[in-house]
């Protein structure tokens, strides 16, 4: 017995789900991108203004950034915490650091994160790192102030302001035996409506938080401020509520701000896919087929991040200098080759410059 | 020790928040004149929908310096064995260095507290006792509304993201008043109810009724505010007495009533006076926010 098969046709965003390769061919073949940009066009950035609202208006943010791409949003917020230096350590002047980050991907599941969200973290704090960008100096805390509790009125004194005060001398006691302290940079990423790779965006987002940092001054305090102890059932720290555990402080006038330094822009990252593409001849019945494989700029979509796996990531600075290559060629058919990664490079370099 | 993310080096102290060493640093006042506002006036608002692309629907709201986002996700398939209706959760969240409101008061105990603590909020896995309040009041309201029967065998997600909140929220003051971080952890609630339901419209979830709730502030001599920004002047005001409540309806079906949370300051109980007065103001108020809703989704259609 056999059974005719119908015909089946389907939509295209529903032949893009079942058979993403066969959709992307398809649109490939007649020079087009399902997400209709050409091979080599870059899907344009937003950035927001640095005065936004979450520096301004929360007092333990000390930078921010907020980036749009179509629909995708990432907020960037910086925080501060503080290390305390080795003693004998000297920091040298080619010392760098990076900053840490850690991205959330709105996906509609809670828990731990995902092996896509961790990988991600690690690579931008290994970019940052190795782009030389933190030098470890801008992050040293020079000196830091002295407040003083007088009857409910707190005072906050700094070594270089020559103030005549009859507190100086007891400034200096605490002078020669302060300990060494430098910042430590935290970075939350929140990634809203995720549709594509992100890893160029999360790295757009860090330069621009980063860039507007603003450092403060900190104190100590030698006055307790220890609070009532308090004892929970539902605490595990007995004893320990309530108490402040460190005296080092933040303060908060923005008069004492100062900026971030950095070394050098950090560069733009760009990130390519190749492909085989099939071109139709006009005529349908003419063989063979030509075969080319094309290289495509800033992957998004389903159907392009299934079916691309020969992937090149690369960060070229304002200089042209390339601070980063990353080349995976997971599709044996539609490999980068060195003339294709020259290509990449290029059209990096002209992006970099343009940006 | 987190080995999933990255929270620098093993011995980095969080700094407290200090104060300033600049006498004339002072918190821009952000209280508007009694004159300009009136106090039986809603606070304008903000509503988007359709924002996230990888939801099922969603939902952005800004009123005053709030900002709340809401993604619905579902119907989604469960695993494991067959069961004839949906199930519904609601997971709410603030972006970890946000001020959440009266964080002194019910997030001291919490092995999360952002605030004076030496943890890195990045690093915060679980929800904080205010999150886990205002999920609960949100899954409450919004659970009658949906026909979970037509859903058998799927789950609904709803995941809501505190982007901002109001400024001053009980800046590190030492303050023994509780009812101004109640009344702002209220007014968020309030906001976060309505704009949940936005999204859930915009879901296309099967629905008996658009959930809109309402909030206001009772006063010991009687006066009922629906503005917050109306009394900001009056701070002394925030005397004994005063009852502040959210209460939740479904207009069309006879102003049934699905949520209600109240707070007041001090240890009095609730008169029928003041409990008829609160959810009379309450239901005007959700009606109000559901006209504009409604208009809102009946000019987006077109």
């Amino acid at each position: 017995m056999t059974t005719e098969l119908k015909q089946v046709s389907f939509p295209p965003e529903v032949l893009a789900r079942i058979v993403p390769d066969v959709s992307l061919q398809r649109h490939l073949s007649i020079g087009l991108r399902p997400n209709l940009r050409n091979f080599l066009e870059f899907k344009p950035i937003e950035i927001a203004s640095n005065e936004n609202n979450l520096t301004t208006s929360n007092n333990n943010i000390f930078g921010s950034s907020i980036i749009k791409s179509g629909n995708t949003t990432v907020i960037n917020t910086i925080t501060l915490g503080i290390v305390e230096n080795n003693a004998n350590e000297k920091v040298e002047d080619d010392v760098y650091v990076s900053i840490y980050p850690v991205v959330d991907i709105q996906r509609g599941r809670s828990g731990a994160p995902s092996d896509e969200e961790m990988i991600l973290s690690q690579n931008l704090f290994e970019t940052i790192l190795h782009s030389k960008l933190i030098p470890k100096k801008s992050l040293n805390i020079e000196s830091y102030g002295l407040a003083t509790n007088e009857d409910g009125d707190i005072k906050i004194f700094y070594p270089n302001n020559n103030e005549t005060s009859s507190s100086s001398n007891e400034y200096e006691d605490f002078e020669s035996q302060r300990k060494r302290y430098s910042f430590v940079l935290f970075s939350h990423i929140k990634v809203f409506s995720k549709v594509s790779t992100i890893f160029d965006l999360c790295h757009v987002s860090i330069l621009e938080a980063l860039k507007n940092v603003k450092l403060p001054r900190v104190y100590m305090t030698d006055f307790s401020t220890t609070k009532i102890v308090m004892k929970s059932r539902n605490s595990n720290t007995r004893g320990l509520v309530g108490i402040n555990k460190n005296n080092i402080n933040i303060d908060l006038n923005q008069d004492l701000y100062y900026d971030l330094e950095l070394n050098g822009d950090g560069g733009v990252s760009s990130n390519f896919g190749a492909i085989t593409t099939t071109n139709r001849s006009e005529n349908e019945d003419e063989e063979p087929q030509q075969q080319t494989v094309e290289l495509l700029a800033d992957l998004e979509g389903e159907a392009e991040e299934a079916t691309i796996l020969s992937r090149v990531s690369i960060i070229v600075d304002k200089s042209e200098r390339i601070k980063r290559i990353s080349l995976i060629n997971g599709d044996n058919n539609s490999e980068i080759g060195l003339d294709l990664l020259q290509k990449a490079i290029d059209v990096a370099k002209l992006r970099a410059k343009n940006v | 020790m987190d080995r999933r993310r990255l929270l620098g080096p093993l011995n980095t102290i969080i700094p407290n928040i200090g104060i300033s060493s600049n006498p004339n640093d002072i918190k821009p006042d952000t209280t508007i004149d009694n004159d300009e506002v009136s106090a039986n006036q809603i606070q304008n608002f903000f509503l988007k929908t359709g924002i996230i692309e990888n939801a099922n629907g969603s939902a952005y709201l800004e009123v005053g310096n709030s900002i709340i986002e809401v993604s619905v996700f579902g119907p989604r398939p469960i695993r494991g064995s067959f069961v004839d209706r949906a199930s519904f959760s609601v997971e709410c969240k603030f972006l970890p260095y946000i001020t959440q409101p009266g964080e002194q008061i019910y997030n001291t105990t919490n092995q999360f507290n952002n605030g004076n603590s030496n943890t890195n909020a990045n690093g915060r896995t679980g929800l904080t006792t205010i999150e886990q309040r205002i999920s609960a009041y949100v899954e409450t309201a919004l659970l009658p509304s949906i026909i979970l029967e037509k859903y058998p065998k799927s789950t609904f997600d709803i995941f809501i993201t505190i982007i901002s909140t109001e400024e001053g929220v009980n800046n590190n003051d030492e303050d023994d008043d509780n009812s101004a971080p109640n009344e702002q952890l209220l007014r968020l609630t309030n906001w976060i109810v309505n704009c949940s339901s936005v999204a859930l419209v915009d879901a296309s979830v099967e629905l008996k009724d658009i959930v809109t709730s309402g909030i206001v502030k009772t006063t010991s001599d009687g006066k009922v505010i629906f503005d917050p920004r109306s009394q900001g002047n009056e701070e002394e005001e925030q005397e004994e007495g005063s009852v502040i409540g959210v209460a939740s309806f479904m207009n069309l079906r006879n102003d049934e009533l699905v949520g209600i949370w109240i707070e007041r300051q001090g240890a009095i109980n609730v008169g029928d006076t003041e409990m008829n007065n609160i959810l009379d103001g309450c239901n005007e108020m959700s009606k109000k926010i559901r006209a504009n809703i409604n208009t809102y989704l009946a000019n987006s259609l077109e």
